[in-house]
Parts: C-alpha cells; structure tokens; sequence
C-alpha cells in the first residue's frame, strides 16, 4: 500500500461515486466500488464563524482499470476536491 | 436501486429523543411527525434509561396518523459485575434495546427501568436478575445493536464469544431476540482523514457482515436500524454537545463517540441505499415495528384499589363512615343533608371511586395524628363526603357548594383532591403516604428541569473549552430567561461587549445554547404530586429515586393525568406552619430539640371562645366569632390568610365582612376578572343596603339571594342555568364550561332558549339572564375553592384576634405572607406587644412568647414618660409615643391600633422574643450548636464552646442576641453594643490566649437567667442600622422615628390618624416601602398602590396615571418615603391618599441639614444623582444610593439596604 493525498483534478461521477479519474496524465476508469465511508472533521475546532456545519469527507475504496495497469484506489472528496490518498497496487 | 425504484418498507426501531436527557436532539413529540413525512407508518421512541417520553410520543403518534413502539435503551449487566467484559474497552457498559410487544411487555418494561435505576446511585444498569424477571414477564423484544456485547464481541473478531453471548439472549428471549445492523458508513480504523485511526474499529462494512454471518448460523432475525439521535445531519453539533455535557467532558475527537454524522432520522430511500444488497433487513425492521405497535390507551381513567377492599366492601366502608362522620359534625343531619350525601355516594359508586375517598381519609387522618395541620383546598370542598370524613372542613350544604363542580359522572377525569399541609413539613406527610400505603403503590410525581439560559451556556461553554471565567462572566450577565432569547438578549446587553470572548467564539456559543433550550436536563420530584396507586403502578410508570430518597414518577404531571393515574396535591402553606408554631406555644408543646423552649403555655383561657380546657385547637374555632370579625374589619389584617394584602385591606374596609360567607365573596371578589369588571361596587353597594338588590326574576332568587343579585360563583352560574333550562347540576357544569369561548357561548345560548321557552319564561327575561350569566361566567369563582381558602382565613384571624403573641411568633419564624419580617414585628408593636431581640441564652431557633414585668414592657414600647406623667396626674399625651393615646381615666395607653393585645390581668404583659435563626449571618447548624452547648457563663465560654466564628459572633452583637450575656447597659458589662463589638473582636482574634483576669470586664462571670437587664438604654441610629444588617429587622426602635424632626417640619401626618383628616383636604404621609402593587384596572390604566408603615400603622397612597411621570421614580426606588395627596375616601374605614407627589425621604433629611429643603421639595420625576441644591459646597453631597449604610451626621439611617420588600414569599 502506497500513500500519496495528490489533488485530481479530473473526476467523472454518477450521482455521488466516482466513475473515472485522471492521475498523473492517465485516467483510470471505476471498475467496482469496494467501500464507501463518511468521516467528519471536529467542527469545533474551527474558528471563524457563528455557523455550524459540519465538514464531511467521503472516502471511496474503487478497483480501478487504467493503462498502466489498474488496482484498488482510496479517494477521497471534501466538498467539491479530490483526492487520491492510497493505492494498493 | 436506481432514482425510480420504490424503496422497501422501513421502521425505525432504536431513536433517541430529547428525554434521552443530552444525548439526543429529537423531542418525542417531533418523532411521530418526521416519521410520517418520510412516509412510515410505524416508529418506535427508544429513549436512554428511561420511559419518560412515552406519552408525548404516543399522543403525537395518534395525532400524525403514525403507530408507535415504545421501548428503551437500557445498559445491561447480564453477568453480573463484568459491565465490560464483552467488549473490552472498558467505556460504558454493553446496551440492548427493549422493545414493548404488548400491554404485559410495556408493564415490564416500567419494572426493569425502575429495577436498573434502583442499584447504587449512579448509571441505570439493568442487573441479571432484572434480566431474567424482565424475559420472563414475556411480551419484550430484545433488540442487539452495534453497543450491545454481541455487537462488541463481533467488532473484536471474537465470533465464537459473540455467538455464545447471542445464546444467552436466545435463551431468555427466543424468538424475540433481534439483531440490528446499523451503516454509518464508518470506514476501517474509524478516522482515516482527521486524526488517529482506531486499529479495533472494523468499519461498518465488516460489522454487518459479520452480524449477518452470525444471525444467518443461529437463525436470528437480523433488522436494519439507525441508532437514531437526531434529525438532520446538520443537528449533530447539538447531539455532540449534549452528550459532551452529560460526560463532563470537553468536545474532542474521543469524547464525541463517533466519526460520522449518519445517525440522522433517515427515509427509506436514505436508509436502502446504506443497505444495497440487503432490502430485506429494511422490510424486517418494517415486519418487527408492525409486531410491536402498543395498543396504547391514553385518557382512560385508572381507579386504583387502594385499600385493597373490594368494591362492595369498599362501599359499605365510605357509606358507614361518611354517615359517622356526619352525626359526629352535625349531631342529628337534617334530611337534605342525609339525601345529598346518598346522591354523593351514588355518583362514587357509579365510578367506583370509594376507594379514593376512603385513602385520602386516611391520609388526611394520618397527617393529622402526626400533629401537622392540613386543609383540603379546591373543589373538593364542595363534597359533603369530604367533610363526612374529615377531608374538608367546610359544610358544602351550610355554604351551598356545588357537589358536580368537583366530580361530574359526564366528564372523564378523576376528582383532584389537593391539601394544603404545613410547608416545613411536607416531605413528612410523603413518609406518612408511603408508610400507609408502602413504596410499590406510591410514588410522587415528576418534574423535568431543563436547560435555561444561564446553565445551558455553562454547560455548552465548558463543553467548548472557553474559559470558565469568561463563560460564567456571560451567563451572570444574562437575565433568567429562555436560552432561544439569548440572542436578542445579546444586543440589548452592552455588557457582553466587554467579553474576551470574539465575536466568533462567542457567536457559537449563543447559536448552541438557543439549539438545546428547554431541552430536559434531569428529573426532579414535583414540588407537590403524589401518585396514589394499586400493585399495578410500578407497571405503569417507571421511578426513579430523589435526592433525598423519594420514589419520583418518570411522567410529569401532564403524562400523569393522560396516563389516567390518581394523583394526590401536597401543597406546603407557610401558613399553616404559622399557625402550627402559634398553637404549640399556646399549648407548651416541642417538638424539635431545637424549637423553643415553652416558658409560657397558656392555660385554658376564658377570654378565647370555645376554650374549656385541654390544649387549644383549630377545631375550637367557630365561624363567625364576633371579636375575629370586629378585627377583619378594622382591617388590621396583616398576617391573616387571603386578605393581608393592601388591595384586600382595602376591600375589607369597604365590605365590611361579619360572617365566614362575607370572607368566600371577598376572596371571589379579589381576583383580577372581578376588579376588572368592577363587579366589586354593585355588590358592597347592595351589600350595605345603598342600592336595591334586583334579580332578574323570582326563580333565580335562591341562587342569588346570598350574593344580593351579582354573580359571583361558579356555583351560581350553574344554579341560574339549572333555573332556566331545568336540567341537573351535572349539566350545568358542563354547560358553564362551554361558556367559555364564543362558540360554546352560541351553542349554550340556542339551548337555553329552546328549553326556558319550553318551560314558559318569559323571552326578554331570558335574554337578560343569559347576558349576565355569559359576562359573568368567565369571572365566577369557583366557591368550593372560595370556602377552602375561607377556613384557614377565619382561622388565622381568629388566632390574631385572641392569641395575638403566640401568632405573631409564628408568622415571624415562617413568613408566609407578603409583607417582610421587620413589618411583622411593627405590627406586633401596633397591638402593644414589645419584641425582644435574640438572646443566645433564652432564644429557640425560633420567635417565642414570653411575659415581662410591667416595667420592662413599658420600657419596650416606649412608655415610660408617658407612665410617669399619668402618674403625677398630669396630661400623658405628649410623652406618648407616635400613634397611642391614653383613653381619659383609663390605667393604660392604647396602642395605635386601639387594640392592646399585649398586657395581661396582672398587669404583666406577653412579648414576643426573637429566635436565633433571625440572625442572617448563623447557618441552621450554628444555631443548633449554640442551643446544644448553652448556657454560657461569659463571652469566653461562648468562644470556646459555641462553635460561632468572628463574624456570626459580630452579627449575635448586633442582633442584641449578647445583650444578656454580656451585661450590656449593666454597671459591669460594656455600657452599649459597640463597646461590645469591639470585646468580640478582640477575643475571637485571640481564641488561642485566655486573657487573664481583669483584662476584660466581661470576663467575670454573670449571673443567668437575670432577665432585669434594666431600661434599654436610647437607641442610637448606628444600633439600630446594626440590627437592621443583622437580622432585616429595625428591633430597637422604628427607622422613620430618626426623622421625626423633620417630618414635623413637613408636617406629616400619622398613618393612625389618617381616617381623620377630611376628604379632599391635601396631607403629606410617610414611611418605609412595604408593598408596592399595581393591579389591573377596568380602565387599563396604569395605577400604582404604595404602602407605607410609619411606627403608628400603614397608609396608603394610590398613584393614578398622570401623577407617575412626577412619582413613578421616587415610589419605585427609594425605600424611605414621603407623598404628598389628596386624601379620598372609599367605604367605611377605609383612607387612602391620592398621590400627586413623593420623595425619598433620606434625600429630604440631608436637604433640610444643608438648609436646601425648598429645592429638594421642588425636585420631580428622576432626580440628577447629585442634589445640586447647594452650590456653595457641591462636594457634600452625594447620591444617597451610593453607600447604603451611611447616615449624615450620624443622624437617621435608612430602610433595610435589602429593602422593605426583602421577605421571603409564600
């Protein structure tokens, strides 16, 4: 298992799961959706502002096809961002 | 499943509400609500160790058209003492959900809840033998979710334990043992993203699998569920804190007990989606909520078998002792009297109440064998069964009380019967309850209290990790109000500007608080409900333990009368603890080591109506006593019962009362509607005989007759409907209520005419019958409840008229009215009875009664000069204190009152002494101590022995209370308290050292029980201010007499002798602040009444609108006052002053020594802090609020610094 937490910039979703992504110039396209979990930040940390919300990342654990090969991919979402955070090759 | 499919069937089965207390956010009553709107038509409320939102539920349930499963999440101990073993991490112990299958399940469920609150104080925790008992009652579900020891031992990987656990269940539970899965979409290891992973936390995804594979092998069914604990996602900040607040803790990562916020109330669709492949889980939950819809009947009247006799017996009961009881009372009852007690009787038999009556017999029998006095109080006055035995002492046939008022066979409810018991003693009646009727059939009821402003932003800021110092500066500032207010509240408050806290911080802080207002916080016991029940109650309520050890209902009140249980009111009357105290100095009776000693019973006293010999009691009483309603009418009336106030003095004056019917109207008339509607002219009018006395026709003469033509009753409302349409009292009743609103008003209306047309009265008659009775009807009183209140009124102004001392003491010791202590002892003085002040060696906790010589008492009052003028023969008039006067050839002055109630046959007279627990400073075990380790021989056994710091000693100088032990006055003790003061400091400052002899004069020894203390020496201001700091009350001498000089320079006139002066002639008055009201008035207008006591009685002054922009200021803030009006006259006794200006007294004093009286008196409306009178020395003068204690020149002092109106409420 590799950790990378790089930015994609690309992501393709059906409704809430991804679908394809761009990495590193490839696009890798979801084969399977092993996992989806919620996970929320301490939102009483924050400081700035009377409104309480609550941040909440999505992790999604996808087997993935791409050029270079493919395997099982963890991205994450926080608000509109992406993020590949591991790779089990 | 795509956007079109339909999803499953679902029920939400495991939901916290708000009486979760903080944890979770839904109010029970909400639940129903957001159930329907997701489109299910089950749901179940699962509160946290406890049943308390059941009915709101249910009742919610029933009105959203939504079936509802009650249940509850209780911990568990199935192994006994391994709370945590299951699972491990040694946090809370394992849970388990129960579910109510039917009537039997929910009876068992109240059990177990009360079971697992019953262990040691603490967590509820359901014990294994709970356990057992709770399967075996049948009728339960046992529901295992993710925190059950099942769901740990899964999460472990410990499969084999968890299906060995599992079976334990199974076999207690069998078939109704139920797995739940939950999808919080909580990932492996928990945090991924923000902070620490939890290496044992498998992830949901692991967890179902798991759960399945087990409920798969063991043939369990297996149900989806949420663990629901608030709405929407966004509420989870509020769950958060709540729960925060509950473990004491600050918000964190660990102490919010979750990484997601999935435990929201989610739809079918939401809650399909988290179980893709399984939406069979989701129709099992729908399956397992259809199973355990409660047929749960509210509003269904439960008469309990109290006494456990059966019903016939139980009759023959009520009727033998109800016609014993009525011989006992009335000697030989007339035949009405014998026919409205068989009606009476029929009407409980038909709801088969006989057992009610029977127990609250024995209760009020009970209380009363334990010396404590008790009134029954409300409509159950109106019952002659309640008189019969003893419940009520009011005739309802003698004072035509209306038996349906109280118990209508057409309404569904049970008969409230409330008492009235002594305040002091009222957790003594609880015993006495659960005594007669043992723990399993009592249970008082409960009472919620709930997060308000101030704690709720003490518990969130300390929730938030502020400062505790910044977070207790914001809740100080805030008013006592609703945390939702809080915000508005913020900017009408410039002092939160001044918080550290930033606006952000401070901002969340307020958003959190309006979010958890009113939410419950904890159960408390009712202030009065007692639950009257059979061996079925704890089967129908969940209790918990008090504080103090009391079995408290988890239902309040409201859930209580829903639920259809027989609940009794205990209410505490200070009243009656007066008049308690008053009876056992009368009759020489302790019955605490630390009450007072009894130096001076009363013997059987001729002069006391009714009082042949033995001790006196209340029951020696008779109404209508002439020498009582001579005294109510003088209305002197300060300490009676209902009509002390300055508006009912008032009434007093002008209705003229000389019966105890005369006391029920005014009582009914004393009320806002009638003062509002001025019902109060007409019926003091016809009463007088000024103004004809006219009924609308002659049938209606019976009901009218007592009330001269007005309605005043409830009753009479009935009687005049009766009259009209001719039906029963019972329908009557029913047809008043109806009248309340404009609709039933229609309805009511369209009857009457039908029937009295059909009955042959005349149409316009009718009309203006029915006009009156529905402009009445909302203001009528009832006059069961009226007559209630009557009896202790009489009463009190029975004892006042007779047993003045004894009376007084026990208004003193128990405050049960409005007026403050230091008021009390004035009006002691009004009847020529002096006050003593405390004394450490002779006090009781608390006032008694005792005699001194004639000397010592004219020593008290004052007297002296005026004794030795009469003596030489010569005019005592002008050494006569204000207000009394010497009546020509009499051996003795009158008091201001013209009532002496002080001096005895002998010559002698009653006083009445103080108790030491008038002194502010000495905690209840100081006082105690000091009784328990006296007599002292001097100030230094005192020291050694009393147990009485530097300040409490400082204060008992002050009070007086050394005055005897020390010798003040005497030639070998300190000449005055001062001296003394400074003796107390320099001996507590060196309690280590025994100065040797002759260091302090005090030191010698000083004979006891010398109570020739000689003549009080002249009281100085600064002794008097010091007594006033000790213990609110001015004991040496009144506060206004320091201004003497200055009030005759003004030329004040003495409240005595107001009634005097002409009407219209312009007068000023003076004196201490003792009540300031504002009542409603017919015109809307704002009115004013202030009371002022001088030393020689109260005057009154009424402020009317256009006078306030002048007086409003003055009247409200100063305590000393003088006002200036027109004196007006309204009945036969009664002066008041029509105010057009007032003054702070104290401002006038330093005026008139700085020679600015003219300018002071010009002043209006608010005055500049700084008089400004004198501009040749400004610096002088300063505002008088500034230093509460100073006196200029050593001169007057002011009121009480805690204000006149410092007493304690009832």
């Amino acid at each position: 298992m590799k950790r990378y937490r790089e930015v994609l910039d690309e992501v393709e979703v059906d409704g809430d799961a991804p679908v394809a992504f761009r990495w590193r110039g490839l696009r890798h396209e979801v084969v399977q959706v092993l996992g989806h979990w919620h996970e929320d930040a301490g939102w009483w940390r924050r400081s700035g502002g009377a409104v309480l919300t609550v941040e909440r990342s999505d992790l999604w654990r996808v087997e993935v096809r791409a050029p270079s090969g493919g395997g099982i991919h963890e991205l994450v979402r926080r608000g509109d961002g992406w993020r590949l955070d591991r790779v089990w090759d | 499943m795509g956007a079109g499919e339909v999803p499953p069937r679902f029920a939400h089965l495991r939901v916290g509400s708000t009486f979760s207390l903080r944890d979770a956010t839904i109010p029970p009553e909400r639940l129903p609500e957001l159930a329907a709107a997701a489109g299910m038509d089950h749901v179940a409320l699962t509160d946290r160790d406890g049943l308390a939102g059941t009915v709101r539920f249910v009742r919610a349930a029933a009105r959203a058209g939504v079936a509802p499963v009650v249940g509850v999440d209780l911990a568990v101990d199935r192994e006994r003492r391994t709370p945590s073993a299951a699972g491990g991490d040694g946090a809370e112990p394992a849970r388990a959900t129960l579910l109510a299958r039917d009537a039997r399940g929910y009876a068992a469920l109240c059990r177990a809840v009360t079971r697992a609150h019953g262990g040691p104080r603490g967590a509820a925790v359901l014990d294994p033998d709970g356990l057992d008992e709770l399967a075996g009652a049948g009728g339960v579900v046992a529901l295992l979710g993710a925190d059950s020891a099942v769901g740990r031992l899964l999460a472990h990987g410990r499969l084999d334990a968890a299906a060995v656990e599992l079976d334990h269940w199974r076999g207690r539970f069998g078939g109704d043992t139920v797995l739940g899965v939950r999808n919080h979409r909580v990932a492996p290891g928990g945090r991924r993203v923000h902070g620490r992973a939890d290496p044992h936390e498998p992830g949901d995804d692991v967890r179902i699998a798991r759960t399945l594979a087990l409920a798969r092998r063991s043939g369990t069914t297996a149900v989806a569920v949420n663990d629901v604990r608030y709405a929407t996602a966004e509420d989870v900040v509020v769950a958060d804190v709540l729960r925060c607040m509950r473990l004491g803790v600050p918000l964190g990562p660990r102490h919010v007990g979750r990484t997601t916020s999935a435990a929201w109330f989610t739809d079918p669709a939401a809650q399909a989606r988290r179980f893709r492949e399984r939406p069979d889980l989701l129709t099992a939950a729908a399956d397992l909520a259809e199973r355990c819809a409660l047929p749960f009947t509210l509003g269904e009247v439960h008469a309990p078998r109290l006494t456990g006799r059966s019903p016939s017996q139980a009759a023959a009961a009520l009727t033998a002792r109800t016609r014993a009881g009525l011989v006992r009372r009335l000697g030989d009852p007339a035949d009405p009297v014998l026919a409205r007690l068989d009606h009476e009787l029929a009407a409980i038999d038909t709801e088969g109440l006989h057992d009610l009556f029977l127990a609250v017999a024995d209760v009020v029998a009970d209380v009363r064998a334990a010396g404590i006095l008790v009134a029954c109080r409300g409509s159950a006055a109106g019952s002659l069964v309640c008189f019969a035995l003893g419940i009520s002492d009011v005739d309802p046939v003698a004072n035509g009380l209306a038996f349906e008022r109280f118990m209508n066979p057409y309404r569904d409810e049970l008969p409230d019967i409330d008492l009235d018991v002594e305040s002091h003693r009222r957790e003594d009646v609880y015993d006495l309850v659960i005594a007669r009727y043992g723990e399993h059939r009592v249970a008082t009821v409960g009472m919620y209290e709930t997060l308000q402003a101030r704690s709720a932003v003490r518990g969130v800021g300390a929730a938030l990790g502020l400062p505790p110092e910044e977070v207790d500066h914001v809740a100080r500032q805030l008013p006592h109000l609703r945390a939702r207010d809080v915000r508005r509240a913020l900017d009408r408050l410039p002092e939160l500007a001044g918080s550290r806290l930033d606006t952000d911080r401070l901002g969340t802080l307020l958003d959190l608080v309006a979010r958890v207002d009113g939410m419950p916080r904890h159960l408390a016991m009712h202030p009065c409900g007692i639950l009257l029940g059979d061996d079925t109650l704890l089967g129908r309520t969940p209790v918990q333990r008090s504080a103090h050890g009391y079995p408290v209902s988890q239902f309040d009140k409201d859930d209580v009368a829903a639920l259809g249980l027989l609940k009794l009111d205990v209410l505490g009357v200070r009243m009656l603890s007066a008049m308690r105290h008053c009876l056992d100095l009368v009759n020489g009776v302790t019955r605490q080591p630390d009450e007072p000693r009894t130096p001076t019973r009363r013997a059987a006293d001729a002069a006391v109506p009714g009082w042949q010999d033995g001790p006196f009691t209340l029951d020696l009483v008779a109404h209508d006593d002439p020498a009582t309603y001579d005294l109510i009418r003088s209305t002197h009336s300060v300490g009676m019962f209902q009509i002390e106030s300055p508006g009912q003095r008032e009434l007093l004056g002008r209705l003229q009362p000389d019966r105890f019917g005369d006391l029920i109207a005014e009582i009914s008339l004393f009320r806002p509607g009638p003062m509002r509607a001025d019902m109060i002219t007409p019926y003091v009018a016809r009463r007088h005989g000024e103004d004809e006395v006219r009924v609308a026709h002659p049938s209606l003469a019976p009901v009218l007759a007592e009330t001269f033509g007005v309605i005043v009753y409830h009753e009479q409302v009935m009687g005049v409907l009766s009259a009209l349409t001719g039906c029963d009292a019972s329908e009557a009743d029913l047809l008043r209520r109806r009248l309340g609103d404009a609709d039933g008003q229609r309805l009511v209306h369209r009857l009457v005419r039908e029937r009295a047309a059909e009955r042959g009265l005349d149409r316009d008659v009718v009309e203006e019958v029915f006009a009156d009775v529905a402009s009445f009807a909302a203001f009528g009183f009832c006059k069961a409840h009226a007559a209630a209140f009557a009896v202790p009124t009489e009463r009190s102004a029975f004892l006042k008229a007779h047993l003045l001392p004894e009376f007084m003491a026990g208004l003193i010791a128990h405050d049960p009215g409005m007026y403050p202590r230091r008021l009390l002892v004035e009006e002691c003085r009004l009847f020529g009875v002096p006050v003593l002040a405390p004394d450490v060696e002779r006090s009781g906790r608390d006032p008694d009664v005792t005699v001194v010589t004639a000397d010592e008492g004219d020593a008290r009052l004052g007297l002296v000069a005026a004794r030795a003028a009469h003596l030489r023969g010569e005019d005592p008039h002008p050494h006569l204190p204000a207000g009394w006067s010497w009546p020509d050839g009499a051996d003795d002055p009158l008091p201001p009152t013209g009532r002496d109630a002080g001096r005895r046959p002998d010559g002698t007279r009653w006083a009445v002494r103080l108790g030491l627990g008038v002194v502010a400073e000495l905690g209840a075990q100081d006082v105690a101590r000091l009784l328990a380790e006296r007599p002292f021989a001097d100030l230094f056994a005192l020291r050694d022995r009393g147990g009485v710091a530097r300040d409490g000693a400082l204060a008992l100088v002050d009070a007086g209370a050394l005055d005897g032990l020390a010798g003040v006055g005497r030639p070998d003790g300190p000449p005055d308290r001062r001296t003394l003061r400074l003796l107390v400091e320099e001996h507590w400052s060196s309690s280590r050292r025994r100065p040797t002899v002759g260091t302090a004069q005090v030191a010698l020894p000083l004979p006891l029980g010398s109570s020739e203390v000689g003549l009080p020496p002249q009281p100085s201001a600064a002794r008097v201010r010091a007594e006033l700091r000790a213990t609110g009350v001015d004991l040496s001498a009144h506060v206004v007499g320091f201004y003497a000089p200055l009030l005759a320079a003004l030329g004040v006139v003495d409240a005595s002798r107001l009634r005097e002066v002409p009407s219209g002639r312009r007068v000023r008055v003076a004196g201490i602040r003792v009540a300031l009201q504002s009542p409603p008035q017919r015109s809307g207008e704002r009115v004013l009444f202030l009371t002022l006591d001088d030393r020689t009685g109260q005057s009154q002054v009424t402020f009317f609108t256009r006078a306030l922009a002048d007086c409003a200021w003055v009247v409200r803030t100063a305590e000393l006052v003088v006002a200036e009006g027109v004196v007006a006259r309204r009945g036969r006794r009664g002066a008041t002053v029509v105010g057009r200006r007032a003054w702070d007294l104290t401002r006038l004093w330093r005026a008139w020594q700085d020679g600015a009286l003219p300018a002071a008196l010009a002043e209006r409306g608010t005055p500049a802090p700084h008089v400004v009178a004198d501009r040749s020395s400004p610096g002088r003068w300063r505002d008088v609020r500034s230093d509460p204690t100073r006196s200029p020149n050593g001169g007057p002092v002011r009121g009480p610094s805690g204000g006149p109106s410092g007493g304690r409420g009832r």
